[in-house]
């Protein structure tokens, strides 16, 4: 529960712990891995599909960033640096498998799948209905290729604008754009393919 | 996040923003996070995923890249346009100012000039602009040596020099303008040269016409708004400057210059040649060639002595970085961890130390707690930075038992 004096008390933004973390101050610094290192932890899952790499990942984000404070020159804002760390990591790791894997056997949402207790919604025909969905995203997901994925989680499932994906990836925000409108095209053809066809779709293009 | 821009099955997109994923232990994994903060990392694992991330494109991408690069980097308006706009920013209330406001609308609105505009830029001394479509190196060159020869016709002609005709005066015109680049560059020189002792020779060496026979008709918009005005009053009668009236202009420069503070400015000071040294052989072709040196000479040791054109803050240094490396902070501090680590032979617990620096590199304060505090305190304070412009920096390391 947050006490009312806890209430008051103004949160610290990222540039502000970033700048305190450059003097030294290492709490700052674990403050901002607190506020971020959920996102960064889900969009490794994404990229690498293995829940251990993924932690491996985000802890090397967290500390490949707070050796690099120095370099951060604040045209962008301090998650989209550390996202773009977080990319480059995973994408070195993926390239470092000597096999390109399908799925993992310690995926955390095929996990989320097998054990999800969430309370039901609705119905358990709907519950059910939603593990095959969240499946086919899965599959379809992972079938794109690195650059589409990538965009894709950025904009779509992590959330970010356009222009934030494209700080993330170095590109302009037309190709950002683009590429989501790909991933996009590419997804429902893969869910079509799995019987989510255009019966589902939600309203009209 | 933007909307999205393919509709996809039924819950899909409420499943994306939400997607079910089993967690580790966030806080545990901080607490991992924290106690590795302190790895060193080296320079090149940090370069590694500082960069934009290497993601090849699509292969039906289209390639926006350069399109917005070009878009975000627009090509330079013509070398009138920045002439007049320098003319504006350095004298407003200069009489050419009106005429060079004209000019830069109509190179703005890319319309060719009329007869009359024509006329007046060819009596001030400028060369004319023209709104026909240039080739891309005469664009960036900023040279335009096409003029319309219609355009050229109905101006006036306004040079003494007994030649009337079209060719003598397009001829002119091209080599005018080859010199008002070369005294553009060398104004340029000026300004961005930190050496000032330097500039007035660069720019004399630039400005020097090696031909006198073929020496530039006209001087650049810039460096003819730095011209003495009587200098200016001097051309104005028949829009060509004789050697005389530059001498008596470098006279008259100096009280000029008194009631100008401007024209001490150091570009006003190294341009002021130019026009001079320029156009002195503007009637070159029925004068001496000794007469238009003299007058050269003349107008050059009239002019004052030139002040610098940057004169760097005291102190300043351009290579000193604003504060350390991360990199150099971890190789100071490795340089001196061996003797503090040997302060706790014995112990168990590791001691966490920190280290301020001064702006010269030395350290102003460590604090260190624990019986072997004074011990690693008085080891790291034999750590030592490259200067760095910050007052001070401060780091943190933990000093762990042999």
């Amino acid at each position: 529960m947050v006490t009312p004096a806890r209430q008051h008390l103004p949160e610290r933004t990222d540039r502000e712990l970033i700048a305190a973390a450059r003097e030294g101050d290492a709490q700052a610094f674990g403050l901002l891995v607190r506020r971020h290192q959920r996102r960064v932890y889900r969009l490794a899952v994404h990229l690498l599909k293995s829940g251990a790499e993924a932690e491996d990942v985000t802890q090397d984000t967290f500390v490949r960033a707070y050796g690099a404070l120095d370099r951060f020159d604040g045209r962008s804002e301090p998650f989209t640096w550390i996202y773009r760390i977080c990319v480059n990591l995973s994408l070195n790791m993926l390239r470092s498998r000597k096999t390109r894997r399908a799925s993992s056997p310690d995926d955390p949402r095929i996990e989320a799948l097998l054990i999800d207790n969430r309370p039901a919604a609705g119905s358990p025909a709907r519950n059910s209905a939603d593990k095959q969905l969240s499946r086919a995203l899965i599959e379809g997901i992972d079938e794109l290729s690195d650059t589409l994925r990538t965009t894709l989680v950025l904009v779509c499932i992590d959330g970010l604008s356009h222009a934030e994906a494209g700080e993330v990836l170095g590109c302009p925000e037309g190709t950002v754009a683009w590429r989501v409108h790909e991933a996009r095209k590419k997804l429902r053809v893969m869910l079509s393919e799995r019987g989510f066809d255009d019966d589902d779709l939600e309203g009209k293009e | 996040m933007s909307g999205p821009s393919l509709k996809l099955p039924r819950g899909a997109d409420e499943l994306l923003r939400d997607f079910p994923m089993s967690e580790p232990d966030f806080e545990a994994q901080a607490k991992a996070i924290e106690a590795r903060l302190q790895t060193k990392v080296g320079v090149a694992a940090l370069d590694d995923v500082l960069g934009a991330p290497e993601l090849a494109p699509e292969p039906e991408e289209p390639a926006l890249s350069s399109a917005v690069q070009s878009a975000s980097t627009p090509l330079p308006k013509s070398n009138f346009a920045e002439m007049a706009r320098k003319s504006l920013q350095r004298k407003e209330d200069d009489d050419s100012a009106a005429l060079a406001k004209e000019l830069l609308a109509a190179t703005g609105q890319a319309r060719r000039p009329d007869a009359e505009m024509v006329a007046r830029v060819r009596a001030a001394g400028k060369p004319a602009p023209t709104a026909t479509p240039l080739p891309n190196g005469e664009r960036a060159s900023g040279v335009v040596a096409r003029i319309e020869a219609g355009a050229v016709a109905a101006a006036p002609v306004a040079s003494p020099a007994p030649t009337s005709a079209a060719a003598s005066s397009k001829r002119g015109v091209v080599i005018g303008l080859l010199a008002a680049a070369l005294a553009v560059a060398a104004a340029f020189a000026l300004v961005v040269r930190p050496d000032a002792r330097q500039a007035p020779a660069a720019s004399s060496a630039a400005l020097e016409p090696r031909d006198p026979g073929a020496s530039p008709a006209h001087a650049p918009a810039a460096a003819d708004n730095a011209r003495p005005a009587s200098a200016a009053a001097a051309q104005a009668d028949d829009g060509a400057i004789s050697p005389e009236a530059l001498a008596v202009a470098a006279n008259d420069s100096k009280p000029s210059e008194a009631k100008n503070g401007a024209a001490k400015s150091p570009s006003g000071g190294a341009v002021a040649p130019s026009p001079k040294s320029a156009s002195a052989p503007l009637n070159g072709a029925a004068k001496p060639e000794a007469e238009a040196h003299a007058a050269a000479s003349a107008a050059a040791a009239a002019e004052p002595p030139p002040e610098p054109a940057m004169k760097p803050a005291e102190g300043s240094n351009d290579n000193m970085p604003l504060s350390p490396s991360s990199g150099a902070v971890s190789t100071a501090l490795g340089a001196v961890r061996s003797n503090a680590q040997a302060c706790l032979a014995g112990q168990t617990e590791s001691v966490k130390a920190v280290i301020i620096f001064s702006s010269d590199g030395r350290v102003s304060s460590v604090s260190a707690s624990g019986p072997s505090g004074a011990c690693i305190q008085a080891a790291l304070s034999k750590a030592h930075l490259s200067p760095f412009a910050k007052d001070h920096f401060s780091a943190t390391t933990t000093i762990r038992p042999p």
